[in-house]
C-alpha cells in the first residue's frame, strides 16, 4: 500500500466532488473554490523555505509532494464545507448560517487532518519519531491545530467574498487579508506568543460569530446548473458522504490490516461522528448515546469526537430555547 | 541620508497616489489595487528578507539591507515602493498611451508601457541605492552590464519589470477588463501563481528565465495583436469642475515622480557627488516626457538621441522606450494603412 492508492482515491475523489459543486452550486463557485483551494495549498509546501523569491539557483521544491498535499488540502477543504453544512442543517435556527458552518468546517478538516496524520505517520514508521504530548490525540495538538486555522482562514475569505451578502460590495477583497494575517503574524513576529495569541483571538471571535451572527449563505445572483442539461442531479449529493465513507474504510483498511494496529482506529472516530452527523436520517440523540459510550470505552482519547457532538447539542438547546421564547412573547 | 529618507518620501508619495485614485478610478479601484499590491509586495519582500532566517537553504537573499533594520520595517519599507511604482508605473503608462490613437486605452500596451517605466524607475534607484549603500546585491549579473551605469545589473532591472508585470496583467485583467463581469475571472490568478510554481518548483535560474521570455513573448503578441480595451466600474465622480483642486489632482503622480526625481539628483549630486549616476535617471525622464502630451515626440526622440550620443552605450537605455513607442506606432500606422 503505498501513496499512488491515496493520490488516485483523491484525485477521483476530487473529479466527484468538483461534479458536486458545479451542479449544486454552479460554475462560478466552483470555479472559484477549486482554483484558490488549489493556488493556496499548492504553494503552502514552500511557505516556509520562501526558496522561490532566492535566485541564486535554489533547490527546487519537490513537486509530487506538493501534488499529494494539494489534492489531500483540496478534498478536506471541499468536504468540510459540504459536511459541515449538512450537520449544520439539522439545526433549524442556524441553518445556513456562514459562521457556524466555518465552525464545523474547520474542525472537519482538524479531524481529517488527524486521521490521516495518524495513519501516515505510522505507516511511514515515523511513530517512535513523533509521539503525542497529550492524554487526548494520538499526534501532537499542533499538528491538527495548523489544519483547522489555514482551513478556517481560507474558507472564510472564500464564504465571506463569494457566498455572503458582501459579494455585491466594492469593499469585498477586504477579506482577502484573513489567509494572509494567518501567514505573515508568525513570520514577523515569531512561532510564540503572538501566534498564540492570533489562534486564541480568531477562535473567540468565530465562537462568539458562530453563536451571534446572523450573515447567512447568500447565493443568489450566483448562475446556477441548468437542470436541462441532466434531468436528475440527486445521485450527486451522495457524494461528499460516499467519498467520506470510502476513505474512512481505507483508513481503517490500513490500519488493522497493514500497521496491524487497532488502537490507530480511535484516530477515525471523530470522522465518523461527523459522517454520523451529516446524515439527517441519524436521530442526534442515537449519536449523542453513541458519543457517550465511546467516552466510556476509549475515555479521553473519544473527547476530541465528541466535541461536534456537543456543539450541535449546544446549537440545539439554543434553537429550542429560542423557541420557546418567542412562542412565549407571541 | 539614510534610507529613512526614502521611505518617508515613499510613504508620502504613496498617500498622494491613493488620493489620486481615488478622486480618478473611484473606491472599488483604488482599495483592491492598494490592498492587492500590498498583499503581493509583502509576500514578496517577506519570501526576499526572512529566506535566510527560516530556512535552510545555502544561498543568501539577492540583495541585503546594509544597516540593521528591524524586520518588519525593511519589508513594509520596500512594500510601500512597489505600492508607489505599481501607481505610478499605470498612469504614467496610460498616458503614453494616450498619444496614440491606436494604442489608446488598449490593456497590453499599457501594461508594457508600465513594466518598462518600472523598470526605468528601478534602474534610477538601484544606481542611487548602490552607490550610497541603502542595500548590496549579493550576486551580480555580467549580462550586458556595461551598458548600465552606476554598478546597476540587469537582473535587478528585469526583476522589478517582470514583478510588476506578473501583478498588473491580473489586476487590469480581473478589475478593469471586460472580462470584469464573468464569473471566471479569477482564472487570471494564475499568471503569477504560473510564476511562483516555476520558481518553486522547477528552479529560479534557467526555468525562471524561460518563463520569463514566454511571458514577454505573449505580451509583445498580445500588444500587437489583441484589442483589448479598459473596461471600468462605474463610480461616483467627486472631481467634475476645472478647479484647481481637479487640476492638482490630475498632476499628482507627476509631483510624485518629480518629488522622486529630485530627491534621487540630490543625493547622486550632493551626496555621492557622481554626476554619471544622473544617467540612470533618462530613462525614467524620458517615459514622463513620453506621457506628457504637450511635449511633441519628434522632440523626445531628438532628445533621446542626442543623449545617445553624448553617452555611447549608456544611452542605448534612454533610446529604448522611445523606439518601442515608435516601432508601435509605426506598425499601427502601418496596418491602419494596408487596411483601407
Amino acid at each position: 500500500m503505498n501513496q499512488t492508492v491515496l493520490i488516485n482515491f483523491c484525485g477521483i475523489g476530487i473529479i466527484a466532488l468538483i461534479l458536486h459543486s458545479y451542479f449544486k452550486r454552479g460554475l462560478a463557485l466552483t470555479l472559484n473554490f477549486f482554483l484558490f483551494a488549489f493556488m493556496l495549498t499548492f504553494t503552502k509546501g514552500g511557505e516556509h523555505t520562501f526558496q522561490f523569491m532566492n535566485l541564486v539557483k535554489a533547490e527546487p521544491q519537490n513537486i509530487s509532494h506538493a501534488v499529494i498535499s494539494t489534492l489531500i488540502w483540496v478534498l478536506s477543504f471541499y468536504l468540510s464545507w459540504c459536511i459541515a453544512e449538512k450537520v449544520i442543517e439539522r439545526v433549524a435556527y442556524f441553518k445556513n448560517r456562514i459562521f457556524p458552518v466555518l465552525l464545523f468546517a474547520g474542525l472537519f478538516v482538524a479531524y481529517f487532518a488527524y486521521a490521516m496524520e495518524v495513519t501516515a505517520i505510522n505507516m511511514a514508521g515515523g511513530n517512535a519519531l513523533i509521539s503525542s504530548n497529550n492524554d487526548f490525540l494520538l499526534i501532537p495538538v499542533y499538528i491538527i491545530k495548523k489544519q483547522f486555522y489555514f482551513s478556517l482562514y481560507f474558507l472564510a475569505a472564500y464564504f465571506l467574498i463569494a457566498c455572503s451578502e458582501y459579494k455585491n460590495r466594492n469593499w469585498k477583497i477586504i477579506f482577502f487579508i484573513l489567509p494572509f494575517i494567518n501567514t505573515w503574524i508568525p513570520q514577523f513576529f515569531g512561532l510564540g506568543m503572538a501566534q498564540s495569541i492570533k489562534e486564541m483571538l480568531t477562535l473567540i471571535i468565530l465562537i462568539v460569530f458562530a453563536f451571534m451572527s446572523p450573515l447567512r449563505f447568500d447565493y443568489s445572483g450566483i448562475k446556477q446548473f441548468s437542470r436541462k442539461t441532466f434531468s436528475n442531479t440527486e445521485w450527486v449529493n451522495l457524494f461528499p458522504v460516499v467519498i467520506m465513507v470510502v476513505l474512512l474504510s481505507i483508513l481503517f483498511f490500513i490500519d488493522v490490516f497493514k500497521i496491524y494496529d487497532t488502537s490507530l482506529l480511535v484516530s477515525l472516530l471523530p470522522l465518523g461522528f461527523f459522517v454520523l452527523l451529516a446524515i439527517k436520517r441519524v436521530p442526534l440523540l442515537w449519536v449523542t448515546f453513541i458519543a457517550l459510550l465511546c467516552l466510556m470505552v476509549f475515555k479521553q482519547l473519544a473527547i476530541p469526537a465528541i466535541v461536534p457532538v456537543g456543539l450541535l447539542a449546544i446549537f440545539q438547546l439554543i434553537t429550542k430555547f429560542y423557541f420557546i421564547k418567542n412562542n412565549s412573547v407571541s | 541620508m539614510t534610507i529613512l529618507y526614502l521611505s518617508l518620501f515613499s510613504f508620502i508619495g504613496l498617500i498622494l497616489l491613493v488620493v489620486h485614485s481615488y478622486f480618478k478610478r473611484g473606491f472599488r479601484l483604488t482599495l483592491s489595487f492598494f490592498l492587492f499590491s500590498f498583499v503581493v509586495g509583502m509576500r514578496k519582500e517577506a519570501g526576499t528578507f526572512l529566506g535566510p532566517s527560516l530556512s535552510n537553504m545555502r544561498h543568501p537573499t539577492p540583495f541585503i539591507h546594509t544597516t540593521n533594520y528591524p524586520l518588519l520595517f525593511s519589508v513594509l519599507n520596500t512594500t510601500i515602493g512597489w505600492m508607489l511604482a505599481f501607481y505610478l508605473s499605470w498612469c504614467i503608462a496610460e498616458k503614453i498611451i494616450e498619444r496614440s490613437t491606436y494604442l489608446k486605452g488598449k490593456i497590453f500596451p499599457t501594461l508594457l508601457f508600465a513594466g518598462m517605466v518600472i523598470a526605468a524607475l528601478s534602474y534610477a534607484i538601484e544606481a542611487t541605492a548602490i552607490n550610497i549603500g541603502w542595500w548590496k546585491w549579493v550576486f551580480f549579473d555580467v549580462h550586458l552590464a556595461g551598458y548600465l551605469v552606476g554598478g546597476v545589473h540587469l537582473f535587478a532591472l528585469s526583476a522589478w519589470f517582470y514583478f510588476a508585470v506578473h501583478f498588473l496583467a491580473p489586476y487590469f485583467l480581473i478589475e478593469c477588463s471586460p472580462f470584469r463581469q464573468a464569473s471566471w475571472k479569477c482564472i487570471f490568478f494564475l499568471i503569477p501563481f504560473s510564476r511562483t510554481c516555476t520558481m518553486l518548483f522547477l528552479g529560479s535560474d534557467l526555468p525562471r528565465m524561460v518563463h520569463e521570455f514566454i511571458i514577454f513573448f505573449i505580451l509583445m503578441i498580445l500588444v500587437l495583436v489583441n484589442p483589448l480595451h479598459f473596461n471600468y466600474p462605474n463610480f461616483k465622480e467627486r472631481l467634475t469642475d476645472r478647479s484647481l483642486v481637479c487640476r492638482l489632482v490630475d498632476i499628482i503622480p507627476y509631483i510624485v515622480a518629480s518629488i522622486i526625481l529630485t530627491m534621487l539628483i540630490f543625493i547622486d549630486i550632493i551626496k555621492i557627488k557622481n554626476p554619471y549616476l544622473l544617467i540612470s535617471l533618462f530613462p525614467l525622464v524620458v517615459l514622463i516626457l513620453l506621457s506628457l502630451q504637450k511635449v511633441p515626440v519628434r522632440l523626445i526622440a531628438f532628445l533621446a538621441l542626442g543623449i545617445g550620443l553624448a553617452f555611447g552605450k549608456f544611452g542605448i537605455a534612454v533610446c529604448i522606450p522611445v523606439l518601442i513607442f515608435l516601432g508601435l506606432n509605426a506598425f499601427f500606422n502601418l496596418r491602419h494603412a494596408t487596411k483601407i
